[in-house]
């Protein structure tokens, strides 16, 4: 039998069109995105695309999947508990910031996607995003309760909110990075990370 | 078809029927986005007939044209006043509180006016995403300035990256603003408090 392209195992086909329709979702947005697109994109006829995924909302929604896990694998399991100790707070934040963008400039196709959706993301995936943004922040305010805690809660500071500003200002440099990286490096932003957090005074609880 | 035959629709002054035009076409394009801008939609939620919209405005481009104006109009004018060119005697620290609540309150007042602003819908054309990005630089070149000025007067200040620095207040203010537009019930103070109790924790000069 004669194929276009050497059969490849189904797993690995699987990805190779998972990351074309990434590629093409990043550079192209949802609006004209088609089997036939994605077909063309990852090299290959539009008969496996069917086989495996079925129809494009499960392809798109599998590409979704894909993304998020690519976006979760990036946060590293330390920054997973609830306490992270005797930690410095400032330390935490520092290094979480440069893990961030430094997994951004690394995979921005993945960030792209989360970062700056397209116009024409179907309701269905905008939905999954806010929604993994709303995990996000409370993973994020488990942090700042903790790292509150630590260096004694300023009158006022509600950790949601908090949490809430520290998520929105790390989009927002993840989006810089995007967008130019040679004027954004890791150092940069870190350095200046660093700079910001140090203006807190963080006078340990005794 | 006579629009005196329009029972429910007295006869309107110009002006008001095209602010009557404007609002609906602004509700319609932040809930449905610009496809949603069509002649007889418009007409039936007005309460007039599709020539009245006609007489009010030319076109349909038109029509949507002059409602992104007076949008841009109106996030301009609250900009300008809450991101001055120059911070006057304010401190660092009231200044940032006062054009945070500024933006906030002018967000609950006009929640669909920030919600374009903030999240140009779907269809909107190439050309005003442009003037967004412009303005949007425009508003940047100017924060960057108020940081500039008010680093000095920080302890640890000088030498911060006060381009980042400009990114940074501009994404805060904007989660502010969403966090408004989230939840209308939301209390501006208490909102503020957060950000008023770390400002106060930096050692200022």
């Amino acid at each position: 039998m004669r194929t276009r392209t050497p059969r490849l195992a189904a797993d690995v086909r699987r990805q190779q069109i998972l990351d074309a329709t990434l590629r093409v979702v990043a550079r192209d947005g949802f609006s004209g995105l088609t089997m036939e697109v994605i077909a063309k994109e990852a090299g290959v006829t539009r008969t496996p695309l069917y086989a495996i995924f079925g129809d494009l909302g499960t392809l798109l929604a599998a590409a979704a999947d894909e993304g998020e896990a690519r976006a979760r694998a990036a946060i590293p399991e330390e920054l997973l508990v609830a306490d992270l100790g005797t930690a410095r707070p400032d330390d935490v934040l520092t290094a979480a910031s440069r893990l961030f963008l430094e997994a951004v400039r690394a995979d921005p196709l993945t960030w792209q996607v989360l970062l700056l959706p397209a116009a024409g993301t179907p309701k269905e995936i905008r939905r999954r995003y806010e929604r993994n943004r709303r995990e996000v922040i409370d993973r994020v305010e488990q942090l700042v309760r903790w790292g509150l805690e630590r260096v004694g809660p300023p009158d006022g500071a509600d950790p949601h909110v908090i949490a809430r500003m520290i998520v929105a200002v790390g989009e927002d440099l993840g989006r810089m990075v995007l967008a130019e990286p040679d004027r954004w490096p890791p150092d940069r932003i870190a350095a200046a990370v660093g700079d910001v957090v140090a203006l807190l005074p963080a006078e340990e609880r005794a | 078809m006579s629009p005196r035959g329009v029972a429910s629709a007295p006869r309107m002054p110009m002006e008001e029927r095209r602010r009557q035009l404007l609002d609906i076409t602004l509700r319609l394009v932040v809930e449905e986005g610009f496809g949603a801008v069509q002649a007889q939609r418009i007409a039936s939620e007005a309460g007039i007939t599709k020539p009245i919209v006609y007489r009010a405005y030319p076109s349909l481009a038109a029509l949507q044209i002059a409602m992104l104006r007076r949008e841009q109009r109106r996030v301009d004018g609250v900009l300008a006043k809450v991101v001055p060119a120059d911070a006057g005697d304010l401190s660092p620290r009231d200044l940032l509180l006062q054009s945070l609540g500024g933006v906030l309150d002018a967000a609950a007042k006009r929640p669909l006016t920030w919600r374009l602003a903030l999240h140009p819908p779907e269809g909107t054309p190439a050309i005003v995403r442009k003037i967004i990005d412009r303005r949007r630089q425009a508003l940047l070149d100017r924060t960057r300035g108020l940081v500039q000025w008010g680093l000095p007067k920080l302890g640890g200040g000088q030498a911060i990256d006060d381009e980042l620095m400009a990114r940074v207040l501009l994404a805060l203010a904007i989660e502010h603003v969403q966090i408004v537009l989230d939840d209308p019930q939301t209390d501006r103070d208490a909102l503020l408090r957060s950000t008023e109790a770390i400002l106060d924790r930096l050692r200022w000069t």
